[in-house]
């Protein structure tokens, strides 16, 4: 049986971030206040992981809201399962983080 | 109109940032790592807009979040190389021996180029200075002074290098009438010399005559070619003639060289005695020989490293095997233009060395021995000989444990046999090829029928089970 990953505070920060809606770097980047140089390297090492995907916005609906297509990343089983058992360790995670639509 | 301008160039700054921090992205990543980048820049830039005409603020957050792409750009180049390391390649290849080979070689030639003793020297040989090229002159009772005679060239050089003297001779001039049977009453320019003169310039004299040295004998007189000729007929029986010159008797003991008309005086003839003392109311000349300058007893410098070469080589069975090794009975050899590749490669090997332990054993000795010590050519020797030993046994060793088809070190050592079955099998050492070429059997105990390292050259069907072009193996 594979172990769990353990995370740190910050990629379970980010984590809990796209559970709760902020599907892309820069509302993950605004969500949780870290900058750049972090958000991006850990959620390449969090995809290498498997524990979240990326996926490409369709292009017309991008050209319909005259903007350019935004990378979109989503929580895999294997980070849901991680993201639970970092809740537990952290247990302000979802306090810091509240969903997007509570957000907005 | 410049709010726009300003946007434009503001953006082409941040997309420069992007792109330069892409460089670092693997190629195959390279291009969706740079349109996420960009796509994002689009939201901060959009996001800043509102505040870009009244305050820098998010010209700097801008900048920011572009510096951030070098963090991740560097990450990502951080875990190719953990998955691929870089020259994993070229590892153990026969390029990368010989640019280490070369490094080493360009490395001391450098120093060479930099270090003071080395330059100091090239500039020594190349500027010769004669002893006659070197005089101080005395100009009577009232100078106390030693004035140098020198070429400017000479000077020059002398004011760079910091130089022994190890002979001195002198020679005061005047004029003194002469007489003799072998030729006419006549007044010549006298030079009063004392016995070393002709040592210390190493001028040859013709017609010398062996006179014994007492305080009986009388002092010798060595006439300037020119005299010699003018006034003697270039008579060759001319030793040993007695000659009246002042108030003292003295024997022809020889002819100068052409070269000593260089010498200051204009003399017809140099009265050589051992007793003769530095006249103190006339012109002197001091004549002073410096050391050899970089020269060892032996020879120039290349002499000295290559004798210590030449002993290296017959030293190195000594310290080490020094055949190469054979082919399996059973294995095909590898094809001539391979097995020249071989040989060609160990050729390059020692090619590179020697200039290497000429040019290091040089830097060594300029570095740690006064060029005109005595000492000078010893580190130089002992540093060729030691450097050429220990390089040519690495060189050996390496080419033992090469390849014969792809020049790679072979890999994976694995024990083969068992001490007390060697009357059975063979007990030793088995390498392979990476690339599936070769195996190597080097035997432990050596015995009548298996002495020497073997290469069994492997069928082209077995590479399928070894590694792929470029990276490691994926069988072992």
């Amino acid at each position: 049986m594979a172990t769990e990953p353990k995370l740190s505070h910050t990629t379970a920060m980010i984590l809990q971030a796209i559970d709760a809606g902020f599907v892309y770097g820069f509302s993950i980047m605004e969500m949780t206040g870290l900058p750049s140089g972090t958000v991006y390297p850990a959620m390449r090492r969090l995809e290498e992981d498997e524990l979240i995907r990326s996926r490409w916005e369709r292009q017309a609906i991008a050209d319909r809201e005259q903007r350019p297509p935004r990378k979109y990343y989503q929580l895999t089983a294997g980070g849901k399962t991680t993201l639970e058992s970092s809740r537990k360790r952290y247990p302000l995670l979802q306090r810091m983080v509240p969903p997007a639509e509570a957000k907005s | 109109m410049i709010i726009s301008a300003l946007r434009i160039a503001v953006h082409s700054v941040h997309l420069g940032l992007l792109r330069t921090a892409s460089l670092l992205i693997p190629v195959p990543r390279r291009s969706e790592w740079l349109r996420e980048w960009r796509t994002e820049l689009w939201y901060v830039m959009r996001e800043c807009s509102s505040e870009f005409t009244t305050s820098p603020r998010p010209m700097r957050e801008a900048v920011a979040f572009c510096l951030g792409a070098y963090q991740d750009a560097f990450c990502l180049r951080k875990r190719s190389w953990q998955k691929h390391p870089p020259f994993s390649a070229a590892w153990g290849g026969a390029p990368l021996c010989l640019l280490v080979l070369a490094t080493g070689l360009f490395a001391s030639w450098g120093i060479a180029l930099l270090s003071p003793g080395v330059r100091a020297e090239r500039e020594m040989s190349r500027i010769r200075i004669y002893p006659w090229q070197l005089l101080q002159k005395h100009s009577g009772p009232d100078d106390r002074a030693l004035n140098v005679i020198a070429e400017e060239g000479v000077k020059a050089s002398l004011g760079r290098v910091q130089r022994y003297f190890d002979g001195f001779a002198y020679y005061w001039v005047t004029h003194e009438p002469i007489s003799s049977k072998a030729a006419p009453k006549t007044q010549w320019i006298v030079a009063h010399a004392s016995s070393d003169l002709f040592a210390v310039l190493q001028f040859p004299i013709r017609f010398t005559l062996r006179v014994p040295e007492g305080p009986d004998q009388l002092p010798r007189l060595v006439l300037s070619d020119e005299t010699w000729k003018r006034d003697f007929g270039g008579d060759p029986r001319i030793a040993g003639t007695e000659v009246h010159v002042g108030s003292v008797n003295a024997k022809v003991g020889g002819v100068a060289c052409a070269d000593s008309r260089n010498l200051p005086g204009h003399v017809n003839a140099w009265l050589v005695d051992g007793n003769s003392e530095i006249g103190t109311d006339n012109a002197g000349f001091v004549v002073g020989h410096l050391t050899p300058y970089g020269y060892f007893q032996m020879g120039p410098r290349w002499v000295v490293s290559l004798l210590g070469i030449v002993l290296a080589f017959l030293a190195l069975p000594g310290i080490t095997c020094v055949a190469i090794g054979e082919y399996g009975s059973d294995s095909r050899k590898p094809p001539l233009t391979r097995r020249l590749r071989f040989w060609a490669f160990l050729t390059a090997k020692v090619s590179l060395l020697l200039p290497f332990v000429y040019l290091a054993s040089l830097d060594l000795d300029c570095s740690f021995v006064q060029p005109s010590s005595h000492f000078t050519g010893y580190v130089q020797f002992s540093s060729s000989l030691l450097l050429s030993l220990f390089g040519l046994r690495w060189i050996l060793r390496d080419q033992q444990r090469r390849c014969p088809v792809c020049l790679r070190r072979m890999a994976h050592p694995a024990e083969i046999g068992q001490p007390a079955r060697t009357l059975l099998a063979w007990k030793g050492t088995e390498l392979v090829c990476a690339r599936g070429h070769a195996l190597l059997h080097i035997p432990e105990i050596p015995t009548s029928w298996f002495g020497e390292q073997r290469w069994v050259c492997l069928d082209p069907s077995w590479q399928f089970l070894f590694a792929r072009p470029g990276g490691t193996s994926s069988l072992l």
